[in-house]
């Protein structure tokens, strides 16, 4: 067994031309979990921890493309947080500090687990993801990218080089739930991404669907009572039908981290909050 | 399956791994090949912080390092503290606290906390109480209830910064 320890994106796709089954090795907080369980077998492994291209993030335009290997600790970057505000909301509930030291976008979207928390963000963004192997690259949208419950695209010989997402200039929220404040796996989590310039807010659900979901009918209502140009409050009964569009879009199942019917009340209630968080508070009678 | 030969760098010292199998962690390397038992296994899942070590300064879980991977990054254990304070005899500062603090039971958290409070006395010599409970959430302590954690936390950040001063 070889561990190969890349330094470059050459060496790394050169490694897995080579040996395309190798296990991609980033942070190693999801994946080392399986082997120490022995739910992985191992082979050939290559590390890409110290590839220089993968780490740190760019702004091109409108654009930030985040390298892979950037980890959740780094995206605490003031100047990062500022560009892309609910995906730093969602890195920093992630974990401890030694997994949020180590864990990484990249693996995070490899591991396509629905409890994932940079995935809600990214599929709201309309987030792509940018493919790279010794044939070449590719871009596919984070929705083609996860393709069921912790399955993705990858092509062997295939890994991950970036996300990319779109800088916005609204507000946008992060929120889930669990039994603690640290050390979270979400139970249901929503983020909500507002895009003043073409009138839309964009609402990712984790933890409710085997892959992220968007709740497209809220999006769409809520878009059509917004005062976008004057700024007014929400109106009450707006923000709880949304919430109630919201709930009507997840697709939760029982498991040992909570109901169904808990999954379902809970994104409602934090679409709710994350809306007004965004909007400020709601003017009028509840429905 | 064998792995190809590495060097690993821990506290300071050059070992070779030779033997190594298949999908070791750092942590089984550091106690069942390096001899040092400092690093504790409980959950094997990145959840209870007992294997935290530093790797290139950073507070990881060796849990989830893969040991063959770690090959060149200099690794600090529990071990190594009291010899990168060597100043405070042979017991480093944040040792020292927790001994004068009674912030040890069992002791079995206590090699992961001792290595979480020295990061991040590293990086903040005077944390208020909301950044240490944070810097401590990934390690677990059934025994204390944590009132003596914290406060040995603050009396190793009052040694360090008198050390400085």
């Amino acid at each position: 067994m070889t561990v190969t320890i890349a330094h470059t994106l050459d060496d790394a796709c050169a490694a897995l031309a080579a040996d395309p089954e190798a296990l991609v090795l980033a942070g190693g907080t999801d994946l080392m979990v399986e082997v120490n369980r022995g739910d992985r077998s191992i082979g050939n492994v290559v590390a890409i921890d110290r590839v220089r291209e993968l780490r740190g993030w760019t702004r091109e335009g409108d654009v930030l493309r985040i390298g892979a290997g950037m980890t959740y600790a780094e995206m605490a970057d003031p100047e990062f947080a500022a560009l892309v505000p609910a995906l730093a909301q969602a890195a920093r509930t992630i974990g401890s500090p030694q997994i949020r030291a180590t864990g990484t976008i990249g693996g995070n979207v490899a591991t396509a687990s629905p409890a994932g928390d940079m995935l809600p963000v990214l599929v709201a963004l309309d987030a792509v993801v940018e493919l790279r192997s010794s044939d070449g690259g590719r871009h596919l949208p984070l929705d083609e990218f996860v393709v069921g419950v912790k399955a993705n695209a990858l092509d062997p010989g295939e890994l991950i080089t970036a996300v990319r997402v779109p800088v916005l200039d609204g507000p946008q929220e992060f929120l889930k739930v669990g039994p603690r404040n640290a050390m979270v796996i979400s139970v249901a989590s929503v983020a909500l991404v507002v895009d003043p310039s073409e009138r839309t807010v964009r609402v990712g659900l984790g933890s409710v669907g085997p892959v992220p979901l968007r709740a497209t009918e809220a999006e769409v209502l809520i878009a059509a009572r917004i005062d976008w140009e004057g700024g007014g409050p929400l109106a009450a009964v707006d923000v709880d039908r949304f919430g109630d569009l919201v709930a009507d879009a997840a697709r939760p199942i029982d498991d040992h981290r909570g109901t169904a019917a808990y999954r379902r009340h809970a994104i409602g209630v934090m679409a709710r909050r994350a809306l007004v968080r965004a909007f400020g508070a709601a003017e009028g009678e509840a429905a | 399956m064998r792995t190809d030969p590495y060097v690993l760098t821990v506290n300071g010292h050059l070992h070779e791994v030779v033997d190594g199998w298949a999908g070791e962690s750092l942590l089984f390397v550091l106690r069942e090949r390096l001899g040092l038992p400092g690093s504790k296994n409980a959950c094997e899942e990145g959840e209870c912080g007992s294997c935290s070590v530093r790797l290139d300064g950073e507070l990881v879980c060796s849990c989830l390092v893969l040991a063959a991977a770690a090959a060149d990054r200099a690794v600090t254990t529990v071990e190594g503290l009291s010899a990168t304070h060597a100043d405070a005899g042979p017991l480093a500062d944040v040792q020292r606290a927790f001994v004068d603090a009674g912030a040890v039971q069992c002791g079995f958290c206590t090699p992961g906390l001792l290595m979480a409070v020295d990061a991040l006395l590293a990086g903040d010599p005077d944390p208020d109480e909301l950044t240490v409970r944070e810097a401590i959430s990934g390690n677990l302590c059934r025994c204390t209830g944590y009132g003596r954690i914290l406060d040995a936390v603050d009396r190793a950040a009052a040694i360090r910064r008198e050390a400085v001063a």
